[in-house]
């Protein structure tokens, strides 16, 4: 293993009226982060800053390898909430696409793609554009394409939204497949039973705050509230009478 | 190296997108076609024109014949029937003929039909060019043949000069002779009257000398007479001494009679010498006299010959001044009669004149010749503004598009993620824009070469495309950059494009413009493009003479990409 590690202190986040502060946790090499919160409550945007794609207004977001600080864009795979995908190009086109931008070689890329391929099911669409596959079969390509360079951190947002049980359970399984060959994974998802079963820590997103699995434990030990569900569901009861 | 695998995305989409493939390649390269094949080879036909010519004059006939290439010609009766049909946009100009000895053609045109107007009149001015000439060599003709008639009689009076000249100058010889005839006369007569006057001079003396004498012996001898008639009459003689001394007595009377006698005589004679010698005295001041007349004849003479070399002189500038009218009128007789009748005369000389095509040549007729030249010479100059419009065209809104769907793709979001790929990006869409732009431009330019018969340097041709096509490729993707918004940005792209060409000289002539806004043209890529191009195509230019032309696309050429790029930063896209 390399003892890989993800150190997010507190980065502080703004777009336009909305802002996000005091955002701390630590990942760790074979763990999973699942990140919940209500619908546009900030999950994105978080993830948006730890990808780069938003640059964060404070704190600092640090990836080691072995202790040693590395830019963490070379070791992530992202699937974005939307399928990131070339529309007018066939499925192993963008994977060969995006392979050759993660400077993965042919042959390992085309090793790669096909493993992949056969694991998401999806060997018989390889040659179809991405816009003639269902809302299924594109975020399997998404997955694919996220994977292809076998990065060590891998970050999904929101990969369950309009997917069936049966595909939900396909791509936890994945998940849990990566994370036992010591991936750090970050998922984001309205799905709080899933989040809570699959995953090793949690981010709750709520009204600009962000707690991490340190403070939601805290809480839970003093508050009356002794499961989990109970404290969100208690946090989103206040929200709404606010 | 990253930007490949996104070129041969952004290409792999573009082409698989089937409206931007039918919107941005076949439209444009349909279009363009369109507007090779909807500029005809005739150039203008059949521009309704009307004629206004009441007194129905034969060079009407004319022009109209000559004209009916580009002409379709309605008659009018009056010229205000011909203005209304024109206000309503049916007729382009009305040509009113007006009479006289002159064929005036007062031409009324539609300036609201600018700029081919000005072709159509163009079309007409040189029909009436033809017919200006035919008619200018028929009247010139007629006046060079009285030119050379006058020149003729010009001639008869030189050699009329030629013998009075030589007629006075027998009159100067003869009055030559005459002054010295009379000078020897003068000379003669004069010798022989101062020998005259010698001589009565001598005579006069030998008289006066003889007259003395004759007087001295005169009164001696009568002394001598008286003394001895004295002695006589005092002697006291005998009776017979008497007689003897009346006989002596009577002896020196008659002696004194005889001498008084031969003194009268001598007196008398003395006194006709003195007559005569007056008398010649008188002769010889009248000789005198005529000396002073002679005098004055060869004075006059002189004069006269002085008057004759006088009028001998005048006669010769009076020959030399018709030799010289002569010279005139035969030089007259060697000038272009077109240039007699129209003596001050615009003569335009176009530089560019292309290789004429052979099908032209073939033509026996030498109007539909010169036409098809001069439409020929339009569609080539018309093609450089052509293309450049298709070069600006194409990379302004192939570029906008590729990069609109570069940036607006879901894929951009996961490619944004990928570290140091911004300027893979930036190159992708540059490389990937001019990869689509290429084929259409080089479709126009062989085009040009094909059906425009232009002989263009393909190499720096390209060169000046390349950097023409970058700059706008540049503005395109910074517009994207920063409005983002595909509706928006098409739709300032187009006001843009609109803006450029009227910078670029295309739309209106530059030369119209206000000092500041003509500087502005003057550097804009898009007329730099332009004068490249001229000067290359039509007038074979070095490239070390249009050296500043390239690096001024140069400059654009780089600032641009670097603007593009800073933009890119900027708006972290």
């Amino acid at each position: 293993m390399d003892e890989s590690k993800l150190v997010v202190k507190g980065v502080g986040i703004s777009y336009k009226a909305f802002s996000l502060s005091h955002i701390s946790f630590n990942l760790n090499q074979g763990e999973i982060l699942g990140l919940v919160g209500g619908s546009g409550s900030g999950k994105s945007t978080i993830i948006k800053a730890l990808v780069g794609i938003k640059l964060p207004d404070s704190g600092s977001v640090k990836f080691t390898i072995k202790g040693k600080e590395m830019p963490l864009n070379d070791y992530l795979g992202y699937s974005p909430q939307q399928n990131s995908l070339f529309p007018f190009l066939t499925v192993e086109e963008n994977i060969q696409t995006f392979a050759k931008l993660y400077k993965v070689d042919s042959y390992t890329a085309y090793n790669r793609m096909d493993a992949l391929l056969k694991r998401l099911n999806l060997s018989n669409h390889r040659s179809k554009r991405i816009n003639q596959l269902s809302g299924g079969m594109k975020k399997r390509v998404d997955l694919a394409v996220s994977l292809i360079h076998s990065p060590k951190f891998i970050i999904l947002d929101e990969p369950f939204n309009g997917l069936d049980i049966s595909l939900q359970k396909f791509i936890w399984d994945l998940l849990l497949e990566l994370k036992e060959k010591g991936k750090m994974i970050i998922v984001s998802s309205h799905m709080l039973s899933d989040i809570r079963k699959y995953c090793s820590k949690f981010g709750l997103v709520h009204k600009g705050y962000f707690y991490n699995t340190e403070q939601i434990d805290e809480s839970l030990k003093t508050s009356k509230h002794h499961s989990f569900e109970s404290f969100l569901g208690n946090l989103f009861e206040k929200s709404m009478k606010n | 190296m990253k930007a490949i695998p996104l070129i041969s995305a952004n290409l792999k989409s573009f082409m698989r997108n089937w409206s931007s493939v039918v919107l941005l390649l076949v439209f444009p390269l349909i279009l363009i076609g369109t507007i090779f094949l909807s500029f005809s080879p005739d150039g203008i036909t059949q521009i309704p024109v009307g004629v206004i010519d009441p007194l129905s004059h034969p060079e009407s006939l004319q022009f109209v014949d000559a004209s009916s290439d580009f002409l379709d010609v309605s008659w009018y009766s009056s010229l205000d029937d011909c203005i209304k049909e024109l206000k309503t946009y049916k007729q382009y100009c009305c040509l009113e003929i007006i009479g006289g000895d002159s064929f005036i053609l007062d031409v009324h045109y539609d300036n609201t039909r600018e700029p081919i107007i000005w072709e159509i009149l163009e079309r007409i001015k040189t029909s009436v060019d033809i017919l200006e000439a035919q008619k200018s060599k028929e009247k010139a003709s007629e006046i060079l043949g009285e030119f050379g008639s006058l020149s003729g009689q010009i001639s008869k009076f030189e050699t009329q000069v030629d013998s009075a000249d030589d007629v006075i100058d027998e009159y100067i010889t003869g009055t030559d002779n005459s002054i010295n005839t009379l000078r020897n006369a003068h000379t003669e007569l004069d010798q022989s009257l101062d020998q005259m006057d010698q001589d009565i001079n001598d005579i006069s003396s030998t008289k006066y000398n003889l007259e003395y004498k004759k007087n001295t012996l005169y009164y001696s001898t009568i002394n001598s007479l008286n003394v001895i008639d004295s002695y006589l009459n005092s002697m006291t003689v005998a009776d017979t001494d008497i007689y003897m001394l009346n006989t002596l007595k009577q002896e020196s009377d008659d002696l004194r009679d005889e001498i008084e006698d031969y003194n009268d005589e001598a007196e008398d004679s003395f006194s006709d010498v003195d007559n005569k010698i007056s008398t010649y005295r008188m002769t010889s001041q009248k000789g005198r006299t005529y000396l002073v007349e002679i005098d004055e004849g060869v004075d006059t003479m002189y004069t006269t010959k002085n008057n004759l070399y006088d009028y001998k002189f005048k006669l010769r500038n009076l020959g030399d001044d018709l030799s010289n009218t002569r010279h005139n009128l035969d030089k007259v007789g060697t000038l272009n009669p077109e240039l007699i009748a129209s003596p001050v005369k615009l003569l335009t000389n176009p530089q560019y004149v292309p290789p004429v095509k052979s099908s032209y040549l073939a033509s026996e007729n030498i109007f539909d010749d010169m036409m098809k030249g001069i439409n020929l010479i339009g569609l080539q100059t018309l093609f450089p503004k052509l293309l450049l419009l298709i070069v600006i065209f194409l990379s302004l809104l192939i570029s906008t598009f590729i990069c609109l769907s570069e940036i607006n793709s879901p894929a951009n979001v996961r490619v944004s993620t990928i570290r140091c790929v911004s300027f893979h990006e930036f190159f992708a869409t540059y490389t990937s824009s001019l990869i689509i732009i290429f084929p259409p431009i080089l479709i126009v330019l062989v085009l040009g070469y094909t059906i425009f018969e232009l002989s263009i340097p393909f190499l720096w041709v390209f060169i000046a495309m390349y950097l023409l096509s970058t700059t706008f490729i540049m503005l395109g993707m910074s517009l994207s950059y920063l409005v983002v918004k595909e509706s928006i940005t098409m739709l300032i792209t187009t006001f843009l494009l609109m803006f450029l060409l009227f910078f670029s000289g295309y739309i209106l002539p530059i030369e119209r413009m206000s000092t500041v806004s003509k500087i502005i043209a003057e550097i804009s890529p898009g007329k730099i493009s332009l004068d490249l191009f001229n000067q290359l195509t039509f007038y074979h230019q070095s490239v070390q003479t249009v050296m500043i032309g390239f690096l001024m696309l140069f400059v654009w050429y780089i600032s641009s990409m670097l603007i593009t790029y800073i933009i890119k930063i900027l708006r972290n896209l």
